[in-house]
């Protein structure tokens, strides 16, 4: 069956009507045929009632009511008495009062049997056939109206089911003329009753999908913007480089072209590492958060060295969440990275990881100088840094952090150090349930 | 020529000032618009170029701050923003030419050049008062029959009296105009250029007032 609303309404509605029609035809057809045969029963009655032996010739036997010359069709009337041998029916002679239906030579009878005053019995028949062609012609008059209802019905489900769509073809004209990069809501005026949740389901999609578009937007135009500023240093210094004019010069220029080739390429890596989040692909795993900050270490301890700066793990114990190895890793190292890069030569970086209430958390506790309230919640965004700050930066590493964090649905926040200044940067996850013994 | 350059970011910063210096120019870099208003208030420099995208003070609100003060120095606008509106409004707000990063070398120079000519009243690129001329874009300079290219501070040097001639600057002004602040000034390095001047171009082309400074002749 095809998935068209209309075409099943007409179909199933056709369907029912006639189902019904016929059912309803059948019991009206039965019970007609039923009162026609009771009006003739009447009939039988009466005449055997008005009927007097002294009427019946001396054959003892009439016919009554024929219209033509089929003897079928009267209505006999006859002594009971009478011998069967002369008898215009070969009733059986000790039929009781009453009516019965009886095989006389081959054709169906309707019998009436009425005992006289004088003791004689009288019978009145008629053949069956007739009786029941009268009945059926009857009963099935009553059927005519029901037959022609059927396609009428049909034909105003069919329209009914049309005309009800129709908003929802406009709605769909409607939706189809959207504007793919700003679809607008679509409008639930004249919509019936029924597909309005649904239309408001839809407009919650879109509302979604515009804010993604806006972001996504968003970033991109960031990103070329950001862009420009590295690309803008190299062609400087590549120009510098090509009018210096002694070797020495050279070389001197070519340090911070080189530096600027480092940035480029910081940057890009972090735009990848972002895309490359977002599009995140799902595969989950129990890992002890120790071990991972341990790698991270591992990896930006030469960094730390350079500055002078005294990088410690604290960990106790197994810390075990469900995540994507490379996702968990890629949060710890720009975290620690960011607390690295601000942190002033010989301060201090803690890498402490533990659990509370049924939760991993991992915290990155620095030296640096901080960041200010009103900007904490912003150094998310994308390509934002707290003016002033050393640059470098891709601006991309926090952003980075809540991506992941969002899509492992675990929670990051940074607050300022209590003992002394600066900054705590914590993530919190729901430890991996237990597994089973 | 003293430019001070207004850029937050210390690469783009850096880079710039090194194409100006090679350029002969004197260079002084702040790298945030709170500094770079109170450094123009002192009126050390010649020419601005601006940066739009930059913390505590945006360009525009400082290039704004700047006309309101009534100050005409030449201002280029530096912008990573291309948009056509943020350039009209660049414009509008008072600057006198913008580029867009990322932005060539010698774009900006001739650019710097341009806003220079403009700026003392001229069309011609080429720099004179008559009797020497300087052409700014390849450094050389003319005098009578002798044709010769300066080095770049005597070309700062030439430049910074060509620009007003008849007007007497004094050995600090010519100082200021050829040094940025942290470039050491050697204490005879305004007579040892104008030595190196005359023995390329004649004596005659700066002239010296006793006690009161240097100057070129004025066109006659």
């Amino acid at each position: 069956m095809s998935n068209s609303l209309q075409q099943r309404l007409s179909v199933w509605l056709s369907v029912a009507i006639v189902i019904i029609g016929l059912l309803a035809g059948g019991v009206s057809f039965w019970l007609a045929y039923n009162e026609a045969q009771e009006f003739q029963d009447d009939s039988l009655r009466q005449i055997a009632t008005l009927t007097n032996a002294d009427h019946l010739p001396s054959d003892g036997q009439r016919s009554v009511g024929a219209m033509d010359n089929d003897p079928e069709a009267r209505i006999v009337v006859q002594r009971l008495s009478t011998t069967p041998a002369t008898a215009r029916l070969a009733l059986p002679a000790d039929l009781t009062a009453g009516f019965h239906t009886l095989d006389v030579a081959g054709t169906q009878w309707r019998v009436y049997v009425r005992a006289l005053k004088s003791g004689e019995r009288i019978a009145v028949a008629q053949a069956t056939r007739i009786r029941g062609e009268a009945a059926r012609d009857s009963a099935l008059r009553t059927l005519l109206p029901l037959i022609a209802l059927i396609p009428l019905l049909t034909f105003f489900s069919r329209r009914l089911v049309r005309i009800s769509l129709a908003p929802v073809r406009a709605l769909a004209l409607v939706a189809d003329a959207q504007a793919e990069e700003h679809p607008a809501a679509l409008p639930t005026a004249r919509v019936p009753d029924e597909i309005v949740p649904f239309v408001h389901s839809i407009n919650r999609l879109l509302e979604r999908i515009n804010r993604l578009i806006a972001q996504q937007r968003r970033f991109i135009a960031d990103a070329a913007h950001e862009l420009r500023t590295p690309l803008t240093a190299l062609s400087l210094q590549a120009q510098n480089l090509e009018r210096a004019d002694s070797l020495a010069a050279c070389k001197e220029r070519l340090l911070p072209l080189k530096t600027g080739l480092e940035r480029s390429r910081h940057l890009l890596d972090q735009m990848l590492s972002l895309a490359r989040q977002q599009a995140g692909t799902d595969s989950r795993q129990p890992l002890d958060l120790g071990d991972i900050a341990q790698t991270v270490i591992e990896e930006l301890f030469p960094f730390a060295e350079r500055k002078h700066i005294d990088l410690g793990l604290e960990r106790q114990g197994k810390i075990r969440i469900d995540a994507e190895i490379s996702a968990i890793h890629m949060l710890l190292r720009n975290a620690l990275d960011n607390a690295l890069r601000y942190t002033p030569e010989g301060g201090e970086v803690t890498l402490r990881v533990r659990s509370d209430e049924g939760e991993g958390i991992v915290e990155v506790i620095d030296s640096g100088p901080g960041v200010p309230q009103e900007e904490r919640e912003r150094v998310f965004d994308a390509f934002y840094r707290v003016p002033g700050s050393p640059d470098g930066g891709s601006g991309l590493g926090l952003a980075i952090v809540r991506n992941i964090a969002d899509r492992l649905g675990g929670r990051v926040m940074l607050e300022a150090r209590t003992d002394k200044t600066g900054l705590v940067f914590t993530y919190r996850q729901r430890l991996s349930s237990p597994l089973p013994r | 020529m003293r430019i001070l350059l207004v850029e937050d970011d210390r690469m783009i910063g850096e880079a710039v000032s090194v194409a100006l210096r090679d350029a002969a120019y004197a260079v002084d870099w702040v790298q945030d618009g709170e500094t770079a208003l109170r450094v123009l208030g002192d009126h050390e420099h010649q020419a601005v170029l601006l940066d739009l995208g930059l913390p505590r003070r945006d360009g525009l609100e400082v290039l704004r701050k700047l006309r309101a003060d009534g100050s005409r120095l030449p201002v280029i606008v530096v912008t990573a923003r291309d948009a056509v509106e943020d350039r009209i409004k660049g414009l509008d707000f008072g600057a006198d030419d913008y580029l867009v990063k990322p932005f060539n070398v010698d774009e900006l120079l001739a650019r710097m050049r341009a806003i220079i000519r403009r700026q003392g009243g001229q069309a011609s690129p080429v720099l004179t008062n008559g009797s020497v001329s300087l052409d700014p874009a390849t450094r050389e300079a003319r005098h009578g029959d002798i044709e010769c290219l300066l080095s770049a501070r005597e070309f700062a040097l030439l430049q910074a009296l060509l620009l007003r001639p008849g007007a007497i600057l004094t050995r600090a002004e010519l100082e200021e105009r050829i040094y940025g602040w942290n470039e050491e000034v050697e204490s005879n390095a305004v007579d040892f250029l104008i030595h190196g001047i005359r023995k390329k171009l004649g004596a005659d082309v700066i002239r010296n007032v006793r006690g009161a400074g240097w100057m070129v002749a004025r066109n006659s």
